[in-house]
């Protein structure tokens, strides 16, 4: 009878124990990222900066990111931040080293937007889910000084997920390519439209003159008004002295 | 007489210094509302019984493939989960990477569990995805090994790289 008691008594502690618990804890590897403007302006011999923002859901494991640059116009230069470095992790205990630029925790999703936000984080906004915290990368992109307005470049930023202690024949990895498309604009805040004729070249363009001189289609028509009216003033002026002397 | 004169030169003087500036200001009256969505891709990857892609230990065959023990009809090795927030529709595509005398080509996927669709993995992403503008949801990669007669007693490993390409 008190074996029979002991087994029902087991069998209900078993029962009792909830399902996930007795599930082992499945991987899940999420590769996350959210663009900033992708879209980005910048004047010659300046820079600007895109973002890539990165986060960690619906995965139970770090995810480590490696960023580099996959394509550029010549004579461009891009940096990421943070610059790719060595972190040390203890996977089960073991301590092994990753090259990366950065990791992401496994996070949580909140209704509303955290009102503190430790260092090194940002919030961000996922449509139809909430907000979390992840982490920006920034790509810093120089602009030559002489390249003509109105010029666009494709930048390419290759990124890949990697997640530690994984067991058996082949490892799994993510890949994603991030694109900028850059179009070098003027310095002018102001705006103004010209119409350029034939054989007339936009200002900034290194076939145009080098003197930097602003030539505009109409920009005779000044000197010429003047030296009119200045033709005219001297006639003027030597008719009235004429009839003085008179 | 001298006064209209006077009077004269000076409008000319003033029409000619003005005459451009006056000219040169046009003001705009539409105007352009703009809004920008960044993209948004979330994709996990989900491992059959949190084993990684184990194909355990096999007797080389020239006719036989094995398959991932965890994977059975309906679960895959690998679960490709494109998450619910992801915006804009991405093509799923694979690749593997192995060092070593074990051949790429030995390592296969296919999306049914039937081999139906079989093929090796390659070392660059197929040019047509394997699953083209992929919306939310889960996406099946089942995973295969040949080994053939005549291979070599070892450890054989690879990497397989899933990619999410944004059209």
């Amino acid at each position: 009878m008190k074996k029979y008691c002991l087994l029902i008594l087991a069998v209900l502690i078993l029962l009792s124990i909830p399902l996930p618990v007795m599930a082992a804890d499945e991987a899940k590897y999420n590769f996350a990222s959210a663009q900033g403007d992708k879209e980005l302006r910048i004047q010659p011999g300046n820079e600007g900066t895109g973002y890539i923002y990165f986060y960690n859901i619906d995965g139970n494991r770090i995810t480590h990111i490696s960023l580099e640059v996959g394509a550029l116009p010549e004579g461009w230069n891009v940096v990421i931040e943070p610059a790719s470095g060595e972190t040390q992790v203890l996977v089960s205990g073991n301590p092994v080293t990753v090259t990366e630029n950065l990791y992401i925790e496994p996070s949580q999703i909140f209704e509303e937007e955290p009102q503190t936000i430790p260092e090194g984080l940002v919030s961000i906004k996922i449509p139809g889910r909430g907000y979390t915290l992840g982490k920006a990368a920034s790509i810093k992109i120089s602009v030559p000084k002489a390249i003509a307005l109105g010029t666009t470049g494709k930048i390419s930023i290759a990124a890949e997920a990697a997640w530690l202690g994984q067991s058996g024949s082949a490892a799994v990895k993510q890949a994603r390519d991030f694109e900028f498309n850059v179009t070098v604009v003027s310095g002018q805040t102001e705006f103004s439209e010209q119409i350029l004729k034939p054989g007339d070249t936009a200002p900034g363009n290194p076939a145009s003159d080098s003197s930097g001189e602003d030539k505009t289609s109409n920009g005779w028509l000044l000197p010429v008004i003047i030296g009119v009216a200045t033709i005219l003033a001297v006639i003027v002026l030597m008719l009235l002295i004429r009839r003085k002397g008179k | 007489m001298k006064r209209i004169l006077v009077s004269a030169i000076i409008s000319i003087v003033l029409l000619a210094t003005f005459a451009l500036p006056v000219f040169a200001v046009s003001e705009e009256t539409n105007t352009t509302a703009s809004v920008t969505v960044g993209a948004i891709i979330s994709i996990t990857l989900q491992d059959a019984n949190n084993d990684g892609i184990q194909f355990g230990t096999v007797e080389p065959s020239d006719t036989e493939i094995f398959g991932d023990v965890a994977q059975s009809d309906g679960t895959p090795a690998i679960g490709v989960t494109v998450q619910s927030e992801t915006n804009t529709r991405v093509d799923l595509n694979i690749k593997g990477e192995v060092s070593g005398t074990f051949a790429l080509s030995n390592w296969k996927f296919s999306t049914n569990y039937d081999q139906s669709d079989i093929r090796d993995l390659t070392s660059t992403y197929p040019d047509l995805p394997i699953y083209d503008e992929a919306p939310a949801g889960t996406y099946a990669f089942y995973q295969w090994v040949s080994v053939p007669v005549g291979t070599e007693a070892g450890t054989y490993t690879a990497t397989i790289y899933f990619k999410a390409e944004n059209d």
